[in-house]
């Protein structure tokens, strides 16, 4: 028979009482375990799954040979157009869709890195993204993602509920590891933190090392980790936003909606990581008012609205990283599109920026400068903008610490961020 | 007896010592598992989880004889289970033939009812380790259903069903000339001059040798070479005409070639192919591959040296008698020790599969719960990598995945989940207890039989409403562990 959510919950008398998610029992939560958390920068990774166009995206309108590889692709160069890129320095230009990052850029708060990736080059997405994400390219073996392991390697006993977690049902690869991270289910909850939060919270006092007893305590930190974090997260997320400026009603705007509350409630977030898929445009790429064009314009909006709905002070303390497994042929094919290729860019948003700048080496786009004459070339490795990541934001010195396995070339700093 | 620097008495001196010390060590942590722990045990590991009632009944039989029935699933009546399938995914029976002819329409129903055929023999198949062991074996040479389509179909009946009890040999072979394997691991395109070296590593490195476990990336593009040939496709004519595997010797590489030191002079074509193959099988590196892998499903996420040394020892001897590996792990005594009861977790598959059978589930439409799986992460035959879906705690136990579990739980005791009713027997079950006490005797004892959990005993036995009962049980920490 149907019972309503209420009766259901009502007649589980013994776990009704104590388990009503009410904000009473959530202040519990947060006495008992949310710690006042010191102010950690926190970093958000964006990830264009699909490979994104790199020249499409950071585009080298200077290069003279651009319009010869992309006949249909191009872009006008710099000047007032709505189709006109728009300019970083003498060489690169956003795409004209990106106005509210360019505006960010022109403040010095996002900057731009070209032809980054991997030294290893599968062309496939599953295997490039694996590798990046696990920052330990063609080793198997290495099951952890390479966000997982700093948190792991920097955890403490009295941590913050909401340290890390991912607003999406399937949690990123490079958030997967020993450390639990909560994957935010895309189903309705309440019930189920209602009716299982006594069941889980019970600490027992048992230290025995039998592995079934090991198992079970496992289960149950992770069970009662799963309760604190959703309930936490779900009220925070409940909660109405007064838009400085309003969020695009796509995904990743809402998204960045949540994410700009958690964010403004201050309960030490420090690191999360967001997906967006559909990048992979082999046919009818579209970069000005097509396919390309759309999505970078929301990424662009939905970011802008971020940071004006944080605001510019805690704003100094957050860093926006977007990413791509690889970029794509440098010469468009003949579906009007591209295919997949290798260097590609990366992009950096936030206060801890030395924005207003293009890193990286740049070696034009000659075809004998070209990766097998048709991609662009890998000059920066990726594992050094991580490892800038984590040693400029947290202190964390990851090459030393052998967390990126075998990855000791000093390629020389990129610098593109402020030590915080 | 001269040059020996330590006397016989030291040296009987040391072995009652240590021998008293062993003995005392044995006494304080050695507890044997109980009659119904034992039972307990065999159902979670060897089945997906006990019926409602089963306990009972293996326990009156004795564990051991269930295990042989178990082992030798042929002696097994599955009638039922026919039936089922007869009925809901008759499209198992079909050649590769007939597969490939089938419209768009029908082969979406052909992935459908393999889907649901993996689900359904999980629940109610009498041969309970089969199933146990095709899921490993699903796993281990795993191809997505999302490339290789109705393929699959033919693949889970002809290669992963017939050979689960065989040799490890014939099972590889099988594989690696069926058309699911040679298309999800593209070597149905690899030729001459224009090699495809996906198989070739996966080969190496999933199926027999283990990761960098003895092979270069030399051996790979050399294995390669050897394997260029190994097709697909329509061959004969007219009423002869069928799709399967082929060798084209056209597309052949032919010149000498030397993979992990054995030596071809690339005359043999297939032949040359099947050695090659045949040598891996056999392999001592790959015999402790396959034992680590067996024995990490069957006992503990972290096998004892000892149980891996003589499991590995009976694959070789046995050359590869897969049966044989079988009885060695669950008849060793790291199988029942008590540090290994309840040691694992289970994947989403089991939990499903489990839940179900506990409670007696009828399944009318299995719509609801491939999305619930899905949901939880493990969609049949869609494992996007090439390893399988894992088996390990570390790859399922993450906050969100406890969520689903819940949630389906809930479901399924306020009857929410659409073509799936708790069964009559189960009810009755419980709803013949004469006090609360009893009846959370019973429900503990339907869902979970020998777990050692004071807190969920306490807050079952406190509930007033049985829904509430039993979904505590199926949600509990301990009916995650197996």
């Amino acid at each position: 028979m149907n019972m309503k959510r209420r009766d259901f919950l009502k007649q589980s008398g013994v776990l009704g009482a104590a388990a009503c998610v009410s904000s009473n029992s959530l202040a519990s939560y947060e006495t008992a375990t949310t710690v006042k958390p010191k102010r950690k920068p926190t970093l958000i990774t964006v990830y264009l799954r699909g490979g994104a166009d790199s020249l499409g995206i950071v585009v080298p309108y200077a290069d003279r040979r651009l319009p010869t590889v992309r006949p249909t692709l191009a872009m006008p160069g710099p000047a007032k157009g709505k189709k006109n890129v728009l300019p970083l320095d003498e060489i690169f230009g956003f795409n004209p869709n990106m106005k509210a990052l360019h505006k960010l850029y022109k403040q010095k708060l996002c900057s731009a890195i070209v032809c980054v990736g991997s030294p290893h080059t599968t062309r496939s997405h599953f295997d490039a993204q694996d590798y990046m994400e696990r920052a330990a390219p063609r080793l198997r073996n290495v099951r952890t993602g390479w966000l997982n392991r700093y948190l792991d390697e920097t955890r403490t006993s009295r941590e913050a509920n909401l340290r890390a977690f991912s607003l999406q049902s399937l949690l990123p690869r490079s958030l997967r590891g020993d450390y639990p991270v909560l994957a935010r289910p895309n189903a309705k909850a309440d019930l189920a933190l209602a009716m299982y939060s006594q069941l889980y919270a019970q600490k027992t006092r048992s230290r025995s090392q039998k592995m079934g007893l090991k198992t079970q305590r496992r289960i149950r930190a992770f069970g009662t980790r799963t309760i604190q974090q959703l309930s936490e997260l779900n009220q925070i997320i409940e909660r109405p936003l007064k838009e400085v400026v309003p969020f695009p009603k796509s995904r990743f705007g809402k998204q960045l909606r949540d994410l700009a509350k958690i964010v403004n409630a201050e309960r030490g977030l420090e690191v999360t990581a967001l997906d967006i898929g559909g990048w992979d445009h082999h046919i009818n790429e579209g970069p000005i008012e097509g396919q390309l064009g759309k999505k970078l314009g929301d990424l662009s909006e939905s970011i802008g609205a971020f940071v004006e709905n944080v605001g510019s002070q805690r704003m100094e303390n957050v860093l926006i990283l977007i990413m791509s497994e690889f970029g794509r042929t440098v010469k468009e094919n003949g579906n009007k599109g591209s295919d997949h290729g290798h260097g590609g860019m990366m992009i950096a948003v936030g206060g801890p920026v030395k924005g207003g700048k293009v890193y990286g080496k740049w070696t034009g786009l000659e075809k004998d400068k070209l990766y097998q004459q048709r991609d662009l070339p890998v000059h920066t490795d990726f594992r050094l903008v991580f490892a800038e990541t984590l040693k400029d934001l947290y202190g964390f010195d990851g090459m030393k610490l052998g967390m990126f396995p075998q990855y000791n070339t000093a390629l020389g700093p990129l610098d593109f961020l402020q030590t915080m | 007896m001269t040059g020996s620097c330590v006397s016989k008495s030291t040296i009987l001196m040391v072995l009652l010592i240590s021998g008293f010390e062993f003995s005392s060590a044995q006494a304080k942590n050695y507890r044997k598992l109980s009659k119904l722990e034992a039972t307990s045990h065999v159902l979670n590991r060897m089945a997906f989880g006990p019926r409602t009632d089963e306990v009972r009944e293996v326990i009156k039989m004795s564990w051991r004889k269930w295990v042989e029935q178990q082992l030798n699933p042929q002696t097994l009546d599955d009638n039922r289970m026919q039936q089922i399938l007869k009925k809901k995914c008759p499209s198992l029976k079909l050649s590769m033939t007939q597969l490939q002819k089938l419209d768009r329409k029908q082969r979406r129903r052909v992935k459908k009812e393999l889907t649901d055929s993996v689900l359904l023999r999980a629940v109610y198949s009498k041969r309970q380790f089969k199933e146990v062991m095709v899921e490993f074996w699903r796993d281990h040479f795993n191809v997505d259903v999302n490339k290789v389509a109705f393929l699959a179909t033919h693949y889970e009946e002809n290669v992963l069903r017939s050979h689960v009890f065989g040799k490890f040999e014939d099972l590889l072979m099988a594989t690696a000339k069926h058309p699911a394997m040679l298309v999800y691991l593209d070597n149905y395109v690899s030729r001459n001059h224009r090699l495809n070296e996906n198989y070739a590593r996966e080969l190496m490195e999933l199926h027999t040798l283990g990761v960098d476990n003895g092979y270069t990336q030399k051996d790979v593009i050399e294995l390669a070479r050897v394997l260029t040939g190994w097709t697909c496709g329509w061959r004969g004519q007219g009423a002869r005409r069928e799709y399967i595997h082929f060798f084209n010797a056209r597309v052949h590489d032919n010149k000498p070639a030397t993979v992990v030191g054995l030596k071809l002079n690339g005359m043999g074509g297939e032949s040359d192919g099947e050695k090659v193959i045949r040598y891996f099988a056999n392999h001592p590196k790959t015999a402790r591959f396959i034992s680590t892998k067996l024995c990490r499903f069957l006992v503990n996420d972290e096998p004892s040296e000892n149980l891996l040394n003589r499991v590995t020892a009976v694959f070789l001897e046995s050359g590869g008698d897969l049966r044989k590996v079988y009885r060695a792990i669950v008849f060793s005594p790291e199988f029942m020790d008590v540090n290994n009861y309840r040691a694992k977790f289970k994947t989403p598959l089991e939990f499903m599969a489990s839940t179900l059978r506990a409670t007696d589930a009828r399944i009318a439409s299995t719509t609801r719960l491939n999305r619930a799986l899905n949901l939880m992460g493990q969609p049949t035959y869609e494992c996007l990598e090439p390893t399988g879906y894992n088996d390990s705690a570390e790859a399922w136990l993450d906050p969100g995945v406890m969520i689903y579990r819940w949630n389906f739980a809930l479901d399924l005791v306020r009857n929410k989940v659409k073509g799936v009713k708790i069964g009559k027997k189960f009810v009755k079950n419980v709803l013949e207890s004469r006090s609360q006490m009893d009846r959370t005797r019973r429900v503990i004892m339907m869902v979970i039989p020998g777990a050692n959990d004071p807190f969920t005993k306490k807050l079952v036995s406190r509930a007033s409403d049985i829904r509430v009962m039993v979904a505590a049980a199926l949600g509990s920490p301990s009916f995650q562990q197996q």
